[in-house]
């Protein structure tokens, strides 16, 4: 018996011993694998800072607090390690601010001579961090166009990078265009999350993964390259690469104990910079963007974008594409008045703008001056206000209210041009004027106002429209919950449109869903607008929009070209257009166009549906209106797209109440909770 | 010198010096990966939690167990030179077998998993080559041999399906596509896999006397059968679960098979 059990542990040990053999060599086979690329390998770290001073919109302290404390705190760091290349990314806004203010003296000085020995990197796109693919074309190039002046300004523009990531890491396709504007001068690389490139790519086909893509835009024939950033490292262009510090730079080395928020902890950067002096004791090298952008170029690590990916944000899944900021409500905001008030805006400033430029012949220097100056103040305000912070990730009711303010004196500017413009100018001496931008044509009498529909039947109810629409709202008092509803059928006058030949019949749909009137009341907690088809045979699997920036095309999309869960696909749609062809090849079908300068809200695309949805609290009225056309051409569809919602006749006035959109603001003040 | 290990190959002794040896560095060449890994990513986010420091410590450790494992390696080979050393080579010793000890801790549990599937085989593999008092006493050494792995593996099953999956599922928005609901799958069936083959041990520690002492009187050739097919699931449950737990797992199978013939 004992030398029985003798022999079992004997050959319980020999087991062990054999299989750890085994285990080991096979692990050891493993681990020299892998780690040939980590140990042998040479490796590189793209050190990259995102900035922005409107982290807290509206709050001029914390912009103060961003400057002196993290920013400032940061540069002197590196300034000490003059080897370790970084990027810095702001709006220029925030360098405007640094090198106007002589309290940043030191602090620009320092800027200035990291720049200058090129070991700072500094990205800069836009003069105000815009959440860019809610609206226009126009919109972006007038943001790029302040952007190229404040940086011309300070001897900065020839000497900003190549590359930009967009605040939270927005994506449109249309870059690819945009980017080639005059006045985004050298900018040639956009950067895109892992994710994002990744969570986009048809799951039906294996890309090659590359750090650099190219992204064509077919429409117009212009292309930019997409540098994927990642947050884990990895073996890329010959080298082991890191991306080292990808989040916000405000918050990188914040002190939690702090009383007021964006206080560096020294002790926090100190380990930051032990880190970068343990990566350098093993021979790393410190890229900027536009750096490894060259070195990927120069070793052909560069792939082709052979597939779409819609307007979105990095963390794609996490704040599903636009969802976040033009869907998800939360107790200080709804988004989607947000985004149209901004939009509202847009024809206010635009339209003022056409009536100076008619007149201003006729004024003095000084008035003209005058006159300039609150054009810039104005647009400066309004782009201040479409910044992605008044919406979005939880945004404080001081962003809201900011934003509306923002709005509110962008439009005080306009109605004072008018004022200057109709003490000098008898014709526009008048309460109200309509100007069409279309035809750059100004009315001041108000039976000379054009329309652009005529009422054909108001008196329809949803069975008679083309598609059925499904609306839900849930909450806590159902008797609050009952939208009220408005169809009608009308004719778009086809004389205002030399290309619309045929008459152009469609429905008019307006839903308005009542909210709590409270901005700290979310018991109204959700609604959607569901569209579906009648026939079954028909889905909205192969759609066209207009992608952002692109608003004059349109571009086919297939929804199985993309995961269904966990990615929920949200479409923003800059010009409120969206095509169902009668077949994925027809340039025939059904358009349902929504008017986003009523209610600018992101649609969730499926395969039998398409759905608009509000979701965490409604506060004011929600007013959707839609325009749904069945058997109508492509063309003919985003003509009348573009002429609603981004061209469209619009009434402004030398009082500011009587400004159309400005109503607004007497429900905003009736709300409860408004001021912070 | 070839003789020499060869000899470490198929002796006991040298085996387990070979297997320590060659464990330390793979653990050492592991940590040491992971720590030049982790240098690369933005380690301020996770701050205090993981700093340059710690890393460093890590890395230390890395080269401690490298030249440990070495020395291991070598050892068997190298022991007549410098056995004159005496005092130093008594202090050697001591810290090589205290390392060994060690380094069997840190051997997965898939192994045990293992060995304790082949007991429970040899268990049944006796009613042929013993005489059922003896296989009595056979037996009773590795119920809780079996147990303990057993209530291991319904435990980790529980952990990676009750808690680890849910917990995946809930930031997939955030790690998605690295994470995605084929891993998530994946991850189930580990779980899944790993309660059935803790369920298969924990029944088979528990019952193997009662199963010897049934077939003994009834004469429960079915019970056995039985029994065995649980086994030949449970080491399959073993080598898909366990890359580790392979070796077992044929071993096992083929025993199973030379049982059969």
């Amino acid at each position: 018996m004992r030398l029985n059990n003798r022999v079992q542990i004997k050959s319980l040990y020999k087991s062990l011993a054999l299989s750890t053999i085994l285990i080991s060599v096979i692990n050891i086979g493993i681990l020299s694998y892998l780690g040939s690329f980590v140990w042998i390998g040479p490796r590189c770290t793209t050190c990259f800072f995102h900035f922005n001073i409107d982290y807290r919109l509206g709050q001029e302290d914390t912009e103060d607090r961003i400057i002196r404390e993290p920013y400032f705190k940061l540069l002197e760091m590196y300034e000490k390690h003059p080897n370790w290349a970084f990027t810095v990314e702001c709006q220029a806004e925030m360098i405007f601010k640094i090198f106007n203010n002589t309290e940043y003296e030191h602090i620009k000085n320092l800027t200035l001579n990291l720049i200058n020995r090129e070991q700072m990197e500094l990205q800069c796109a836009l003069q105000f961090s815009e959440l860019f693919y809610a609206y226009p074309a126009d919109v972006f190039e007038l943001n790029l166009r302040y952007a190229n002046l404040t940086l011309d300004n300070f001897g900065l523009l020839d000497k900003r990078s190549n590359c930009i990531l967009f605040q939270e890491g927005q994506f449109a396709y249309g870059l690819a265009t945009l980017l080639n504007s005059p006045y985004a001068s050298n900018i040639d690389t956009v950067l895109v999350s892992a994710q994002q490139l990744k969570g986009f790519q048809n799951p039906n086909i294996n890309q090659q993964d590359y750090p650099i893509y190219y992204l064509f835009n077919p429409e117009t024939g212009n292309s930019i390259k997409v540098l994927q950033y990642d947050y884990l490292p990895k073996w890329e262009a010959g080298y082991f690469h890191s991306w080292n510090y990808l989040y916000d730079g405000e918050i990188a080395f914040e002190d939690k104990d702090a009383k007021e928020e964006f206080i560096v902890d020294d002790e926090k950067l100190k380990v930051y910079e032990q880190e970068l002096e343990l990566l350098e004791s093993r021979g790393n090298l410190f890229f900027s963007c536009s750096e490894w952008v060259e070195h990927c170029k120069k070793v052909g690590a560069v792939g082709i974008l052979n597939y779409h990916i819609p307007e979105c944000n990095w963390a794609n899944v996490e704040y599903n594409s636009s969802y976040t900021w033009a869907a998800k409500n939360s107790d200080s905001t709804d988004d989607g008045e947000m985004l149209a008030n901004n939009y509202r805006c847009r024809q206010i400033i635009f339209a003022t703008k056409i009536v100076y430029e008619k007149y201003k012949s006729g004024l003095s220097s000084e008035n003209r001056s005058i006159i300039e100056s609150y054009i810039i103040q104005a647009e400066k305000l309004w782009l201040q206000a479409t910044c992605s912070d008044s919406t979005g990730v939880g945004p404080d009711p001081i962003e809201r209210y900011t934003a509306e303010l923002n709005v509110l004196n962008a439009q005080m500017f306009c109605s004072q041009i008018l004022q200057i413009l109709a003490d000098r100018v008898p014709e526009l001496n008048v309460t109200q004027i309509q100007v069409d931008p279309i035809n750059r044509a100004i009315f001041n009498a108000k039976s000379d106002f054009i329309s652009l529909i005529n009422i054909l039947d108001s008196n329809l109810t949803l069975i008679d429209l083309p598609l059925n629409v499904f609306l839900s709202s849930t909450g806590q008092d159902r008797f609050y919950l009952e939208p009220k509803i408005k169809i009608r059928l009308i004719r778009y006058n086809s004389s205002d449109d030399a290309m619309i030949s045929t008459v152009l019949d469609l429905y008019q749909l307006d839903i308005v869903f009542p909210g709590s009137q409270d901005w700290q009341n979310d018991s109204l907690s959700e609604l959607s607008i569901k569209f579906q088809f009648k026939n079954k045979e028909r889905d909205f699997k192969v759609i066209r929009y207009s992608p952002t920036l692109l608003e004059n095309t349109t571009k086919k999309i297939f929804r199985n070209h993309y995961y269904h869960d966990p990615l929920y696909i949200f479409l923003i749609l800059s010009n409120g257009f969206l095509f169902i062809p009668s077949n994925s090849s027809s340039l025939f079908g059904t358009a349902i166009i929504k008017n986003v300068t009523k209610r600018h809200t992101s649609w969730l695309w499926e395969d039998n549906f398409m759905k608009v949805i509000e979701t965490d609290g409604i506060h004011l009225n929600a007013h959707h209106q839609f325009y749904i056309m069945d058997n109508v051409s492509i063309e003919q569809a985003l003509r009348f797209a573009n002429r609603i919602n981004l061209h469209p006749p619009w009434i402004i006035s030398k009082n500011v109440s009587m400004i159309q959109g400005n109503e607004v603001y007497r429900l905003y003040e009736q709300i409860e909770n408004r001021l912070p | 010198m070839l003789i020499k290990v060869k000899n470490a190959i198929i002796t006991l002794k040298y085996s387990l010096y070979l297997a320590t040896g060659l464990y330390q560095l793979t653990i050492g060449l592991f940590i040491n990966l992971l720590v030049n890994f982790l240098m690369g990513v933005s380690l301020i986010v996770l701050y205090p939690y993981i700093n340059p420091n710690i890393l460093m410590i890590f890395q230390i450790l890395a080269w401690i167990l490298i030249a440990f494992g070495c020395y291991t390696l070598i050892f068997p080979f190298i022991k007549d030179c410098i056995k004159q050393w005496k005092y130093p080579f008594y202090i050697i010793h001591l810290l090589l077998k205290l390392s060994m000890g060690l380094t069997f801790l840190l051997i997965p549990f898939g192994i045990f998993l293992g060995i304790s599937l082949r007991s429970e085989l040899k268990s049944s593999k006796v009613k042929k080559n013993y005489e059922t008092e003896k296989r009595n006493k056979y037996a009773c050494p590795y119920t809780m041999f079996t147990l303990i792995p057993g209530i291991f593996h319904i435990l980790l099953g529980l952990l990676v399906s009750s808690f680890l999956v849910p917990i995946i599922l809930e930031e997939i928005d955030f790690l998605f596509p690295y994470v995605n609901y084929t891993l998530i799958n994946l991850l189930n069936i580990y779980g899944l896999i790993s309660i059935i083959s803790g369920s298969l041990l924990v029944i088979c520690s528990i019952w193997t006397n009662s199963l010897i002492q049934l077939e003994k009187t009834y004469n429960f050739t079915r019970f056995f059968k039985f029994i065995q097919i649980l086994i030949i699931i449970g080491s399959i449950g073993l080598i898909i679960i366990y890359p580790f737990g392979t070796y077992f797992g044929i071993t096992l199978l083929l025993e199973f098979y030379r049982l059969k013939q």
